[in-house]
């Protein structure tokens, strides 16, 4: 009895006698070996199938010759796990990357958004009393974003082709680099004061007038010419758009990239949904009409009392009014209600489709109750008859 | 499986090797370890300590011209360890389950397990009933023919036992010997533990086969 030596005592699995240490770990590492025993007997049973579909189908090549004789498989060779690569595998382990995701992510933003913050804050610096003359202007860019020598470059940093007397240096007014003009951008006043008027929102109106200003006070087109001084011709050219007109800064495409994306950005939060925009203008139409219909009820009760204080048509025009509002209101309800059903791809579905139908039933209701039972006007004849009743 | 290499070697000569996975079942203290550890050393420890977990053995014996080779698991009696009981109790084909021929109590217990070994474990499982310490016959509680009763009406194996004078400890690991099916083990099928083993045994056959 060569085998009794040892006695293994703890924590064991039932499975490869390993002591786990602990009941949780046992259990835990019990599933594990339980869930990858079934695949073997799963995958000894494919080893079979497939040995024996490949008898019949006589594709056997000679690099595996199975002996199909018995159902021994022996499963723990390793080279049987090659032949079942494409098989579906059952889930295995489970692993959450969402904390290492989102650190990434997170990093990533922050220097997306830092970079992003620098650019708007040395806008907003350049846009600050920018000199309409373009040799001041010059001074004042470089002035808030020194500019790379042009001796130091050689090749365009974007496309790496070198720069002659067609393909001429540029520099970014925002990050200072120099780039051909191919990989530059133009964004214009106008939309640059957009941009920052919206994150110095505090700053309010200097900015607005002192921009707006330079535009009005700068010559829509300037001719070109070479300026005496060694500041280059294209200087001069990039500041004004020969098309229209309108004063630009030259950006290279990065810097431009990040601005843009941030514009973007915003307007994707400001943005409301056309239901929401559909919405509200139903409930605008709905307020309108509330007011109308209560004048309106007034006018017809005085009328019907015979009062003098409208007239027939005064309430008959009111009543026409209510009525095609009702009717734009009616329109705009079966709009939302049919909102996006066209769309093939992707319609709406469950709640949404509900909310839009909910909202035309409700349109309806609204309508029934409140412009179909309304009072009717007395002709003028009933209204003289009524005068007369009166006195 | 550390000891493959061994199960060859017995003097069983050409006879057949089947290897069995046998778990041992009951209250806290009735024994159970003495029991296997009687059954597989010989020894027998007056004050034997309480198994945490499971301990694993292996005892081999020979039955005519078979080799039995039993895996033996012995559990922890202790409640706190009662949830563990299915890891070691799926797919064995042999159960004993113990109690204290002194203690009214363990024999309940003892009736629960085999309970829900019939409801729980292999089908064709084969349950033996242990009295245990039956040394201490002068404070015995549960009775032999109450016993044998119960083990008569659920088909199970019944012997009084004692590790600490060995008596019927051998004989009741035999008697599980005896009536577990030898060649049926093959289409067992079931749970995977017996398909390796199935594979074990056929490799050990395979050599048997061919030179002889």
């Amino acid at each position: 009895m060569a085998e009794c030596g040892e006695i293994l005592e703890g924590f064991l699995c039932p499975i490869c006698k390993a002591d786990l240490g602990s009941e949780h770990q046992l259990r835990i590492h019990f599933q594990d070996e339980a869930h990858k025993e079934h695949q073997d007997v799963f995958k000894s049973l494919k080893d079979v199938f497939e040995k024996a579909k490949k008898k019949i189908l006589k594709i056997d090549d000679e690099v595996y010759v199975p002996e199909f004789s018995s159902n021994v498989v022996p499963i723990s060779e390793p080279h049987s796990s090659t032949l079942f690569r494409f098989e579906p595998q059952e889930i295995g382990e489970f692993r959450c990357h969402t904390a290492y995701f989102r650190e990434l992510r997170n990093k990533r933003l922050e220097r997306y958004t830092a970079e992003t913050n620098k650019l708007l804050i040395r806008l907003g610096k350049l846009m600050l009393d920018l000199p309409v003359d373009p040799l001041k202007r010059k001074t004042h860019e470089q002035a808030i974003v020194p500019w790379i020598d042009d001796r130091d470059v050689k090749l365009c940093p974007s496309c790496a082709r070198s720069f002659n007397m067609m393909r001429r240096k540029h520099h970014c007014r925002l990050c200072g680099a120099i780039m051909c003009h191919d990989c530059t951008r133009f964004l214009e006043l106008s939309e640059a004061k957009k941009m920052i008027n919206m994150s110095f929102g505090s700053d309010g109106e200097p900015n607005e007038g002192a921009s707006t200003s330079i535009v009005k006070n700068f010559p829509p087109f300037r001719p070109l010419g070479r300026s005496s001084s060694n500041n280059s011709l294209n200087s001069v050219l990039s500041l004004v758009d020969a098309k229209t007109g309108e004063q630009h800064l030259r950006l290279c495409i990065h810097c431009k990239e990040l601005l843009e994306t941030r514009e973007k950005l915003k307007e994707t939060r400001n943005l409301k949904p056309i239901i929401s925009q559909f919405y509200e203008r139903l409930q605008l139409y709905i307020t309108e009409v509330d007011q109308l219909c209560t004048l309106y009820c007034k006018m017809c009760q005085s009328l019907n009392c015979g009062e003098k204080t409208h007239t027939v048509v005064e309430a008959q025009e009111l009543r026409g009014k209510i009525l095609t509002l009702a009717g734009s209101i009616d329109n705009l309800s079966k709009k939302i209600a049919i909102l996006g059903t066209k769309d093939v791809e992707n319609p709406p579905k469950g709640r949404t489709l509900q909310l839009q139908q909910n909202i035309k039933i409700a349109t309806n209701y609204y309508l029934k109750d409140r412009v179909i039972g309304l009072p009717s006007v007395p002709t003028e004849l009933a209204f003289k008859s009524l005068q007369e009743s009166r006195r | 499986m550390a000891n493959r290499g061994g199960a060859q070697r017995p003097n069983g000569g050409p006879g057949k090797i089947c290897q069995f996975k046998l778990v041992l079942l009951g209250e806290s203290a009735v024994g159970k370890s003495s029991l296997v550890l009687r059954f597989v050393k010989g020894q027998f420890h007056e004050y034997q300590e309480s198994t945490i977990g499971a301990a694993f053995l292996t005892q081999t014996v020979c039955l005519e011209d078979t080799t039995v080779k039993f895996e033996i698991w012995d559990t922890a009696g202790q409640e706190r360890y009662h949830s563990l009981a299915p890891m070691y109790y799926r797919g064995a084909q042999a159960a004993i389950v113990v109690y204290d021929i002194t203690n009214q109590d363990t024999f309940g217990r003892a009736k629960t397990w085999v309970k829900e070994l019939q409801r729980q474990a292999s089908p064709n499982i084969v349950i033996a009933l242990a009295g245990n310490k039956a040394d201490l016959a002068n404070k015995r509680v549960v009775e032999y023919d109450e016993a044998q009763a119960y083990a008569e009406e659920n088909g199970l194996l019944f012997m009084e036992t004692s590790a600490k004078t060995a008596m019927n400890v051998n004989e009741i690991f035999l008697a599980i010997a005896k009536k577990l099916p030898k060649n049926e083990q093959v289409s067992g099928a079931g749970s995977s533990g017996q398909t390796r083993r199935l594979v074990e045994s056929e490799q050990q056959k395979a050599p048997g086969n061919c030179c002889k």
